[in-house]
């Protein structure tokens, strides 16, 4: 489950940062303390920009990071019909029912954003 | 004791023989004479108890006050003390639902969230104060407790053993000062039941709950013990067949505790099964259990402090260890953990407030039963170097 290129997420997520100005939101998994805050940009309907703090374990870590290097491009509707199963397949790697939650942290808050 | 002889009562361990099972404050596995009394109950004695006048209902009411006599027995109590309940999440909430007194709430910053939150509303809508014993090194304070417990305090809730640290917390020291102001005393012992004699006489408290889970018997059976006088004055939980002594068209006449708290019909198979659990553990004898317990959890204390980047929670006569590790999230532990074989639990453990409070959003809690061997301890130690060789790079 752990392999190379999440670890490699882990320990040097991509995107991470603020933007000033943009839309934002923040998400958490309270039982197990993952934290996501995500700033994005939308220009004529798409995303144009997307940065993220993530704080939390190495599935939530990698998976936003993941997330924000796919998510750049994409139309704001087609963003709102990603679900878990996308990011799932993103990351490559059988989660486990307990951990589906810290996969999807970063899309749902993401969504949220641009709601 | 030997616990390679013990392991083999626990068919479960047959099933999965990679399992290292270290998960034991959640829910403990069952020896085969639990199964068996189960099984027998529904196989040869299976009735609705004190009801029907054939010979079958008299056996399976035989066998329900069989199994309160044991658990009574167990705690060195009355029958007509032990009331039998869900769980000791059922028991706290009777208890905060049922009771009146006067005066404030005290309660532990380390509480389940089962041991405060029913107290919590209580406080609530009966706008009662709430107090919060301070935690020192994985135990109560002995410091808060003589703070925080006055004339004010009506009732304090605490834990026998925290489910977050596995140490004893200050219960002499307490009780004395809480029933020198006049202060009832609920003790969570779902912690210490497992592991420790448990004797509500010398303890001297008013109310003591525990699961059957957590102790070789079976789900969803557990025990309210209280005082006699105080659970005759308590107001009924629910209502119902089986609990009142008559009723007319305006007026209903409870029947005496404990029939007056356990309204339908009984988890008679699982009090049956907790009885079985009981008797193995008394077989095996609770001192031997406690101590081997606590030899594993300072194997395990021991050897994690000896892991760069790891900070153990728990005091070093604990029954359990609760750690952090700076290179990891307590679930992606735990998850590599598995891929071991070893069974731990992440997370903050029901207990929020406490995490928040230690500045932590959870540990990893590795908790031994008498089932566990050295090499269990042994492989737990191999697998978190593991983990620490996968993240820590």
């Amino acid at each position: 489950m752990y392999r190379e290129e999440i670890m490699d997420h882990y320990k040097r997520p991509r995107n991470t940062g603020k933007i000033e100005n943009g839309l934002e939101a923040e998400g958490e998994n309270a039982s197990c303390g993952d934290k996501v805050h995500v700033y994005t940009n939308v220009d004529d309907g798409v995303v144009s920009d997307f940065k993220h703090e993530t704080e939390g374990c190495a599935i939530c870590t990698a998976a936003t990071s993941i997330l924000s290097e796919k998510i750049v491009g994409k139309s704001v509707s087609e963003v709102g019909d990603l679900d878990r199963d996308w990011i799932i397949d993103e990351l490559g790697i059988d989660v486990s029912p307990m951990r589906v939650k810290c996969a999807v942290l970063g899309l749902r808050t993401l969504q949220d954003a641009l709601d | 004791m030997n616990p390679r002889e013990i392991r083999e009562d626990f068919p479960i361990f047959q099933e999965r023989e990679n399992l290292t099972y270290l998960d034991n404050a959640a829910t403990s596995q069952k020896p085969e004479k639990v199964i068996q009394a189960i099984q027998d109950f529904y196989r040869k004695n299976n009735s609705n108890v004190g009801r029907g006048l054939y010979e079958l209902a008299n056996d399976a009411t035989q066998e329900y006050r069989r199994a309160r006599k044991t658990v009574a027995d167990f705690i060195n109590a009355s029958t007509n003390e032990i009331v039998f309940v869900r769980n000791t999440t059922e028991a706290e909430n009777l208890l905060a639902h049922s009771l009146d007194f006067e005066g404030d709430i005290v309660l532990s910053e380390m509480a389940h969230h089962s041991e405060q939150l029913p107290w919590r509303r209580k406080a609530e809508k009966e706008d009662k104060k709430l107090k919060y014993l301070e935690t020192e090194n994985g135990r109560i304070s002995v410091d808060s407790v003589k703070e925080k417990i006055d004339e004010d305090t009506g009732l304090v809730a605490v834990s026998h053993i925290s489910n977050v640290f596995g140490a004893e917390n200050p219960i002499e020291e307490i009780v004395e000062l809480a029933h020198e102001h006049n202060a009832l005393v609920v003790l969570d012992a779902a912690q210490s039941a497992p592991h420790k004699i448990l004797d509500v006489k010398s303890l001297d408290i008013d109310f003591m709950c525990f699961s059957g889970h957590k102790m070789l018997g079976p789900s969803n059976i557990g025990v309210l013990y209280g005082r006699r006088n105080l659970l005759q004055d308590m107001r009924p939980y629910q209502v119902g067949g089986g609990m009142i002594k008559s009723v007319q068209k305006d007026s209903v006449e409870y029947a005496d505790a404990p029939e007056k708290f356990e309204a339908g019909t009984e988890n008679v198979a699982g009090a049956v099964g907790m009885a079985a659990a009981i008797e193995y553990l008394e077989e095996v004898g609770l001192e031997n259990i406690y101590q081997h317990d606590k030899e594993l959890a300072g194997m395990m204390i021991e050897g994690l402090e000896e892991i760069d980047g790891v900070e153990v929670l728990s005091p070093n006569d604990a029954s359990l260890v609760s750690f952090t590790a700076d290179w990891a999230h307590p679930h992606d532990i735990a998850e590599v953990l598995n891929q071991s074989g070893v069974a731990v639990r992440a997370g903050n453990h029901c207990a929020q407030p406490q995490m928040e409070e230690l500045g932590i959003t959870g540990t990893t809690r590795a908790s031994p039963y008498l089932y566990n061997t050295e090499e269990d301890i042994e492989k737990f130690l191999e697998a978190v170097k593991e983990v620490k060789e996968t993240f820590d790079v």
